[in-house]
């Protein structure tokens, strides 16, 4: 895979409001890359940085080894699909996708043909004579990235696509969005607030809070190795521990927490007395028969909702909780609250913080 | 029950509107075409059907002279507002920012004011020692006051388009300003430059405003009496003058209705046709 297009230390402010700070990243060929974060977090101002509706305060974006800053929005080879599709309201749909081969001094009949080509990808073939106004909202989604695909950007640019559409339609989107990326080979660049349909969709996910990126990755490291305590939380649910370490040696390493000691393996980043937060998934703490390793916790309320229940546990002095999930259905029906009960923390699975 | 209440006060609403618009347009439209088949002998009205009226029209080749000059007149008022309102509409909608409203009010504000207040202002602004000669006479340009500006067609000219420029920089202002940001830069992403943008995407989407501002304009310079009146003199003569005459001065209320009813038919005819190709552009 190649890099195409890459953002470097890029920021953006107005007036003395920051909305971006020093933002990195690289976008491969054919990827699709989704940049996750709340309203207001900035999100949209990266992509309009990109297709040149809005000038970085500082930083560089550089697209085949140049650096494209100064290039006006019409000389950039990217297309935008915009939150509320931008259609043009005086042309039909024919009109509305071959506009940016009309605008590229195209001959008459490659337009027609490329148009009915994308049209048919896009499944609307029979809509050309259609105004914009007479379409529905997911079909006018689609007549706007079919006019972002016939001018065959490097990069497609997606500006919360979805946002604006019922839960259902968003959902055969999402499908669709997909499947076209695979079809077209073009890089997608997806704006979204919504966790769901980034982990569905994204081969890479860059996830942004407080104007920076908490982190880039695919889903799947978004989930296994999250590299801050607010990535650990994003995605489903992690207990955090506070943690000392006691004995360090060359095997495992022992620390100490509120709910007791216990050995997790061995970390170059740590040494002795260094502190810590330790992040371990619910589903990643077992029930266990009491034994030298295992931590003893108290019930404080079970979730029962049977094959996903959850048990919270508090330590001794009752100042600390753990949430457990992955109960054995069998054991479950036997608990109750105030039960004494042993963990155990599948600890190759754990990601620690250090602050 | 009460969707039979609903259908009724509906029902009663649609005969109300039909009832006014018989009593207040059609009754009085048709009383006054039907004037112009009448006749009149000294300053009695003959009440038997003639064609008389439109006869003299076609016949005496002052009236239709006038009625074309007339019209090439509101051509030119209507070409000089669109050229003047235009830019100042797509100014005020893509780059006045948050005061766009205000000064579109301040545009608007002359037309809450008499019209016969704004021809005599302009009347001093343009005539021998109006604002413009006076000006031009202490810069030294000129000797004695100026003659274009005052008692000719062009002072009729100048004093319309001062007078109906509103009428045209609304209706275009509110389809410029109704074009969302992201659909101009939607053009750009595809590649127009600047000058496309506008011509393919800004200009089309606030035509029909344009047309309905210009078409404001002219036939309201078309029909107008009272500016040729007072600052036209005697080489500044238009069909909406002669038409004031007959009614006024002359006391033939037949032949005055004869040319209005043809001023109105042409108007008419002028709408449907702009409506017609205007639609036919669209498609």
């Amino acid at each position: 895979m190649s890099e195409i297009l890459e953002l470097k230390n890029i920021s953006k402010s107005y007036g003395s409001t920051t909305v971006l700070e020093n933002i990195s990243f690289k976008i491969n060929n054919n990827e699709f890359f989704t940049i996750l974060g709340s309203s207001g977090s900035g999100k949209s101002t990266i992509i309009r940085m990109i297709g040149g509706f809005t000038k970085p305060s500082s930083g560089e974006i550089i697209f085949a080894n140049k650096n494209i800053n100064d290039e006006p929005i019409f000389k950039r080879p990217f297309n935008t699909v915009f939150q509320d599709y931008a259609l043009f309201p005086n042309m039909n749909v024919f009109d509305n996708v071959g506009f940016g081969l009309k605008i590229k001094n195209k001959s008459k009949e490659e337009i027609k043909k490329n148009v009915l080509n994308v049209l048919t990808v896009v499944g609307l073939e029979h809509f050309s004579n259609r105004m914009p106004q007479e379409l529905s909202g997911g079909q006018q989604q689609r007549v706007a990235l079919a006019r972002a695909i016939i001018c065959e950007p490097e990069i497609i640019l997606l500006d919360e696509p979805l946002g604006a559409l019922d839960a259902e339609l968003r959902k055969q989107m999402q499908l669709f969005l997909k499947e076209i990326q695979k079809k077209i080979q073009i890089s997608f660049i997806f704006i979204t607030h919504d966790q769901e349909e980034a982990i569905f969709l994204s081969d890479r996910i860059a996830v942004l809070n407080n104007h920076k990126f908490e982190q880039i990755g695919s889903p799947k490291d978004l989930y296994y190795s999250p590299k801050t305590t607010y990535m650990a939380k994003f995605f489903g649910e992690c207990n955090l521990i506070k943690c000392r370490v006691t004995n360090y040696d060359s095997e495992s390493i022992k620390v100490s927490s509120a709910f007791g000691s216990f050995n997790i393996p061995k970390n170059k980043n740590l040494n002795n007395e260094s502190e810590f937060i330790y992040g371990i998934r619910p589903e990643e703490v077992k029930l266990v028969r009491q034994s030298e390793k295992s931590i003893k916790v108290k019930i404080k309320d079970i979730n029962f909702r049977g094959s996903t229940s959850t048990i919270n546990a508090t330590n001794d002095n009752g100042d600390s909780l753990i949430k457990i999930q992955n109960i054995s259905t069998n054991i479950s029906k036997s608990l109750s609250i105030n039960d004494s009960i042993d963990i155990e923390f599948n600890t190759d699975l754990g990601s620690i913080f250090i602050e | 029950m009460n969707s039979v209440l609903n259908y009724f006060s509906t029902s009663i609403w649609t005969i109300v509107s039909f009832i006014l618009v018989i009593f207040l347009i059609l009754i009085p439209l048709f009383s006054f075409l039907s004037y112009s088949f009448f006749t009149v002998d000294g300053t009695d009205i003959i009440h038997e059907f003639s064609l008389f009226n439109f006869k003299e029209f076609f016949i005496d080749e002052i009236y239709i002279r006038t009625f074309v000059r007339t019209i090439f007149l509101a051509i030119i008022v209507m070409s000089c507002c669109i050229m003047l309102g235009y830019p100042v509409a797509f100014f005020l909608a893509r780059y006045a920012g948050r005061y766009k409203y205000v000064i579109l009010l301040m545009l608007i504000i002359p037309l809450f004011m008499s019209y016969i207040i704004k021809i005599y202002m302009m009347r001093s602004i343009l005539g021998y020692s109006g604002l413009i000669n006076k000006v031009l006479a202490m810069m030294g340009f000129i000797e004695k006051p100026l003659e274009f500006f005052l008692w000719n067609q062009n002072s009729v000219i100048i004093t319309l388009v001062v007078i109906l420029l509103p009428l045209i920089i609304i209706p275009t202002f509110t389809s410029l300003d109704k074009i969302p940001k992201n659909i101009v830069e939607a053009s750009f992403d595809l590649g127009c430059k600047p000058f496309q943008a506008f011509r393919y995407i800004i200009f089309p989407i606030s035509f029909p405003g344009l047309i309905v501002g210009s078409i404001f304009v002219f036939i309201l310079a078309l029909g107008d009496f009272v500016t040729p009146q007072l600052v036209g003199g005697t080489s500044g003569f238009t069909y909406g003058k002669i038409i004031y005459s007959n009614f006024g001065m002359a006391f033939n209320w037949p032949f005055g209705a004869a040319l209005a009813s043809i001023l109105l038919f042409v108007s008419v005819i002028i709408i449907l046709l702009t409506n017609y190709l205007t639609n036919k552009l669209k498609t």
